[in-house]
């Protein structure tokens, strides 16, 4: 049997719910009104876990739930040029210097896989890893969870088949794991092979303790305006080594930030966002930005993004909508 | 799909002697593949229900400014129901990040493909659905979901036929990429 992904896409078992059509006359029969959204309670089993969870915190005061005062992580060394190729083959080279040294490993299925190094702050966590032999290094579905077994999703990574160098990059560490630092634990069941390659099944489950990166208000630029949008900032922040900005924009641009202009011409051009930011160092060097994020809905639009920086002084926020305009900030990290 | 065959040969829904089109008319056609859409973009059932029925709801109240001489309903239709979903408030983001690393390793074979599609849960491929791009997810569940043509899914974004279909091949790359990493 031969079954393509168009196929299965197309014999999706999509059933419409009994109730739309109903409710959709129903609601059409009263012009101007707006549908009244379901009410979405945190359910209360929630609630009393995250009390118990707190109440755990305050009282235990084990390493394990606040590994940043832990001596174990006081005496950790702080990776330096180790892991400086593998970052910088991911535009993070900024972070370098900032990674506590991990040295955890495991081996299942003939391959073995260490945790060399790790970093986390509210905005991303990075963690270097070794495959040996490094064939298959790719980790397929890697999961990472803190201490209270959260998962933190996984953002991206890079994967060299040739060294067994891996970053692999999730989203930042939580409350209260930003202010106590994060015990992660790393697993993944499956080993890939690039481009294509047999999947390689095994158990790799590895730990590390990372202290999580503070990060300090900035002064909020005042606000910019394009045609007739309001892009006002709402927060500022630095870390030592990264600047993330969120804004909230209103007006008309604010449902089009996610719009893409141009042509797509085959192996030569693409169709690119209309908007459009970036963050200068004063050298007039591009701090690599490694998330942007747009979400719309009712009320004003809101953005944030990350970049990883290399130094202090001032920097250049530029944001540019392509053909309405753009307008530049200047952020000084100290 | 009788409104996509008439669509596709370039018939207007509307011959000379079909009822006029009325909200229940609208409903009984499309709602199921606006549906089908909607579960393909929304994150989940709840977000696809509110989906289909904002859009639903405002081409019922646009009823009026259909011109049929300006094209199909279908057209008219998809191009509110797209514009709905974008102004809905899917989150998106917009990674510069190493996804396109990923992207950029060539697909695997079709005999790959089979074996691995075989294994994967109708669950599991809508999850994965879901976590394509809004824009991608859009192209998909228009041809896909709503059974739409090249042309027509590029008539509701707004780009060329040529454009739409590299855009959700593009897309279908992606997803294949997600699903090896699913499984």
């Amino acid at each position: 049997m031969s079954t393509s992904l168009e196929d299965r896409l197309t014999d999706l078992d999509l059933p419409m719910p009994d109730t739309l059509v109903p409710h959709i006359l129903a609601q059409a029969a009263q012009p101007g009104t707006r549908r009244i959204q379901p009410m979405r309670h945190r359910p209360r089993w929630v609630t009393v876990a995250m009390a118990v969870v707190l109440l755990f915190v305050a009282i235990s005061g084990v390493s394990f739930y606040a590994p940043r005062f832990a001596q174990v992580l006081a005496d950790a060394p702080v990776v330096g040029t180790a892991v400086g190729p593998a970052l910088r083959s991911v535009g993070l080279a900024g972070l370098e210097g900032r990674f506590t040294a991990l040295d955890s490993r495991v081996t299942s299925s003939g391959y073995t896989v260490r945790l060399v190094a790790g970093y986390a702050d509210a905005n991303q966590t990075v963690l270097v890893l070794k495959v040996d032999p490094p064939d298959r290094s790719f980790f397929m579905r890697p999961e990472l969870t803190d201490q209270f077994g959260r998962e933190i999703g996984f953002s991206g990574g890079m994967s060299d088949t040739r060294t067994g160098d891996n970053v692999l990059i999730f989203r930042g560490i939580p409350w209260p794991d930003s202010v106590l630092g994060a015990r992660v634990r790393l697993h993944s069941s499956v080993l890939q092979a690039l481009p294509v390659g047999q999947p390689l099944a095994g158990e790799w489950t590895l730990q590390g303790t990372i202290p999580v990166e503070s990060s300090r208000p900035l002064p909020l630029p005042a606000a910019g305006i394009l045609a007739d949008s309001t892009f006002r900032f709402t927060q500022v922040e630095a870390t030592a080594a990264t600047v993330s900005i969120q804004m909230e924009i209103s007006g008309p641009l604010a449902k089009q930030l996610d719009r893409v202009v141009g042509e797509t011409i085959p192996e030569v051009a693409k169709p690119h966002p209309a908007f459009s930011y970036e963050l200068v160092d004063a050298g007039g060097g591009a701090a690599t930005a490694i998330s942007g994020t747009t979400s719309t809905g009712i009320g004003p639009a809101k953005f944030s993004a990350t970049w990883v920086i290399s130094h202090p002084g001032e920097y250049r926020l530029g944001i540019a909508y392509e053909g309405i305009g753009s307008f530049e900030r200047t952020i000084t990290v100290p | 799909m009788a409104g996509h065959d008439q669509l596709a040969h370039g018939q207007p829904v509307e011959a000379r002697d079909d009822p006029p089109l009325t909200a229940e008319l609208l409903c009984a056609r499309y709602a199921p593949r606006v549906y089908r859409f909607a579960a393909m973009v929304a994150a989940g059932e709840v977000e696809a229900e509110d989906l289909a029925q904002d859009a639903l709801v405002h081409a019922i109240r646009s009823l009026g400014q259909f011109d049929a001489r300006r094209g199909s309903v279908e057209t008219w239709l998809w191009r509110i129901v797209v514009n709905v979903a974008i102004d809905a408030g899917r989150v998106s983001t917009r990674r510069r990040l190493l996804w396109e690393r990923f992207r950029s390793q060539p697909a695997s074979g079709e005999n790959v493909e089979d074996l691995a599609l075989m294994r994967i849960t109708a669950a599991e491929l809508l999850a994965a659905v879901r976590r394509l791009r809004p824009r991608e997810r859009g192209m998909i569940a228009l041809r896909f979901g709503a059974g739409l043509g090249f042309a027509e899914v590029g008539v509701a974004y707004g780009i060329s036929s040529a454009a739409a279909t590299m855009a959700t091949r593009r897309a279908l790359d992606t997803l294949r990429i997600l699903l090896k990493e699913t499984r």
